[in-house]
């Protein structure tokens, strides 16, 4: 079990997870959780979504908990921590692969960081990681229309962020 | 795709999204499975078994693929597959470690001792040099120490349980404090201080409690913690055979109003409880019993060493963070009893940490407390840190009756490193923290 779902969807949840907290490290920490969680439950696996969506659903929910505990520790409680409304913020800075991305993935990967949680979490399900919207919507515990709405707000809002950082440039040359 | 000055449109940042940097693990499988053999959680899981006994297998089928093996090997192969399939999984470590050079090396050589040299000639092309074996070993193993050094520091910070056990004291002695919070309440902590820190600190003589409280409360800042700046006590601490004698000033903020007093005493109990101090006794400077305002005889010593038996709740600080605690300091005479109500929500400080549609008996045996949930109890259903709180609360609320508890009837058999199979250990103290 765990060589036929490390072989097929190692690489694609730890790179969700690496663009979820941008840190190598901490990303090799979290998907070590999600391995200890996937061979801890497994026999409860009822088969009711595929291998890839339920691996999908522990990886976010590990995030989510990295993320809650990141929010204790800097202070917030935890009854106010809504990963759907809070930004899920990475102190680090990018992984050394993403540096040398482009300027403007740059600029997304910086207008990321002020989208709201369910927001940055649709956008890197379903650009990065080239989920469907079923697929999203199983792993998220969402409805399909749901997914669609958040993506067309993210994408908005990515926008206008990006415009605005063109309009800044701009009037700096 | 250069970026213009032009508006800047969807097509634009759909194209950006689309083609994000793929971003890949550099780590080996390998390298990942040795980490989650030594990751406690997963000892004796039925999957990490076989998932270490899949590439042995794999890599013997290779082998005799490759070797076109004579019959009379086979059978010894397959004798050593039978032996490996016996492994416990103490001995994964190993067999992991073993996975690159190891298997190939080992059990060819292990061939090599048990056929006829003469009838596998081709064997010896495979096998590799003892001295090679060996230094190759060497290398694997210091690298599996290190990693197994990084992979306990990771677990340690990774870890929720928040108690501390027995297991965490192998080098260490712990320091119980009771901190004063915001809400006039003592949480009980319990500090862990190095072995090698407090020879340094008290190199001529075991300390005693008082001369621990004195040399390491005063280190613990309070107010960064989220706590009142409560310690060191005001007055004078001595001991007095196996009595504690605090001399108050004539003028504190102990007996100010009936909570301050209750604070005062519960930091006291918190902190010296268990202890070597059988009582303390409350003195003004001239010797004299202590008479606190709420009183009208003077005092008279408080107990240290009562069994007050206690149920673990939740307390949150402003800040957010969280703490195990006795419930308002209620206690009960039966452990049954203790655990039975700690589903009741009892005032606005302390949360229960079981949660309401939990429900379950509690058995008294001979070795312990028994807590049989009334429904199959799916830890992952619940937020980790939850299932991890609840289940330490109930351990905590046993081990205040100086009994040790077990969890019938979780779908689990394991959660954050403890064996829900058999009886957890007492924990030791709540709230663990490291002396800065």
């Amino acid at each position: 079990m765990f060589h036929r779902l490390y072989d097929a969807y190692h690489q694609d949840v730890f790179q969700f997870l690496i663009y979820l907290v941008k840190n190598r490290t901490l990303a090799e920490d979290l998907a070590h959780e999600v391995y200890v969680r996937v061979l801890r439950s497994y026999d409860q696996f009822a088969g009711n979504s595929s291998e890839k969506t339920w691996l999908f659903a522990i990886a976010k929910n590990v995030a989510i908990d990295h993320f809650r505990k990141q929010a204790v520790r800097q202070k917030h409680s935890l009854d106010f921590f809504d990963w759907e409304t809070e930004q899920l913020h990475s102190t680090t800075p990018s992984p050394e692969d993403v540096l040398q991305a482009s300027d403007e993935f740059m600029q997304v990967q910086s207008a990321l960081e002020h989208c709201t949680g369910d927001q940055k979490m649709v956008i890197i399900m379903r650009y990065f990681q080239d989920l469907s919207i079923a697929e999203t919507a199983q792993i998220l515990d969402w409805t399909e229309a749901k997914v669609k709405t958040t993506q067309h707000r993210a994408i908005k809002f990515l926008r206008q962020q990006l415009q605005q950082v063109r309009e800044q440039e701009a009037k700096w040359q | 795709m250069a970026m213009t000055h032009n508006q800047f449109d969807d097509d634009q940042l759909e194209h950006l999204l689309n083609n994000a940097p793929k971003l890949s693990d550099r780590r080996s499988k390998e390298e990942i499975l040795n980490r989650l053999l030594t990751d406690a959680r997963l000892q004796d899981n039925a999957h990490l078994q076989g998932a270490i006994q899949q590439p042995i297998d794999d890599e013997i089928t290779a082998q005799e693929q490759q070797h076109g093996n004579p019959p009379q090997q086979e059978s010894t192969e397959t004798a050593t597959k039978k032996k490996v399939h016996k492994w416990p999984i103490f001995m994964s470590v190993a067999a992991v470690f073993a996975l690159t050079v190891f298997t190939g090396s080992t059990l060819l050589n292990h061939n090599d001792t048990k056929i006829d040299q003469a009838n596998a000639p081709e064997t010896s092309q495979y096998s590799i040099s003892p001295d090679d074996h060996v230094a190759k070993s060497s290398i694997n193993h210091d690298k599996m120490m290190e990693s197994n050094n990084i992979v306990a520091e990771h677990s340690r910070i990774m870890s929720l349980r928040s108690s501390v056990y027995e297991e965490d004291l192998t080098d260490a002695v712990v320091f119980h404090i009771g901190l004063a919070n915001r809400d006039k309440k003592s949480v009980p902590m319990t500090y862990i201080i190095p072995n090698e820190r407090v020879a340094t600190d008290f190199p001529k003589k075991k300390p005693t409690t008082l001369q621990m409280y004195e040399k390491y409360a005063p280190q613990i800042d309070e107010k960064a913690n989220g706590f009142t700046n409560y310690h060191p006590y005001k007055g004078e601490l001595k001991e007095k055979g196996d009595k504690l004698v605090h001399v108050l000033p004539k003028k504190n903020d102990y007996d100010v109003a009936s909570a301050d007093t209750k604070e005062y005493l519960d930091t006291l109990q918190d902190t010296f409880s268990d202890s070597e101090y059988k009582d303390v006794e409350f003195e003004n400077s001239d010797g004299t019993a202590y008479k606190f305002s709420k009183d009208e005889e003077p005092s008279k010593s408080m107990t240290l060493t009562s069994a007050n038996h206690f149920n673990y709740y939740l307390y949150k600080d402003e800040n957010g963070a969280e703490y195990l605690s006795p419930d308002t300091r209620k206690t009960f005479s039966t452990v049954t009893e203790a655990l039975t109500v700690m589903r009741n929500k009892n005032d606005d400080v302390y949360v229960p940490v079981v949660p309401e549609n939990i429900t379950y008996s509690v058995k008294e045996v001979a070795e312990g407390v028994i807590v049989t949930f009334d429904e199959p109890l799916d830890l992952t259903t619940m937020d980790t840190v939850r299932a991890t709180q609840m289940i330490e609360a109930m351990m905590l609320t046993a081990a205040s009756f100086e009994q040790q508890i077990r969890l019938d009837n979780v779908v689990q058999e394991s959660w954050e490193g403890f064996d829900l199979k058999n009886f957890l250990p007492k924990p030791v103290g709540a709230n663990k923290r490291y002396m800065p």
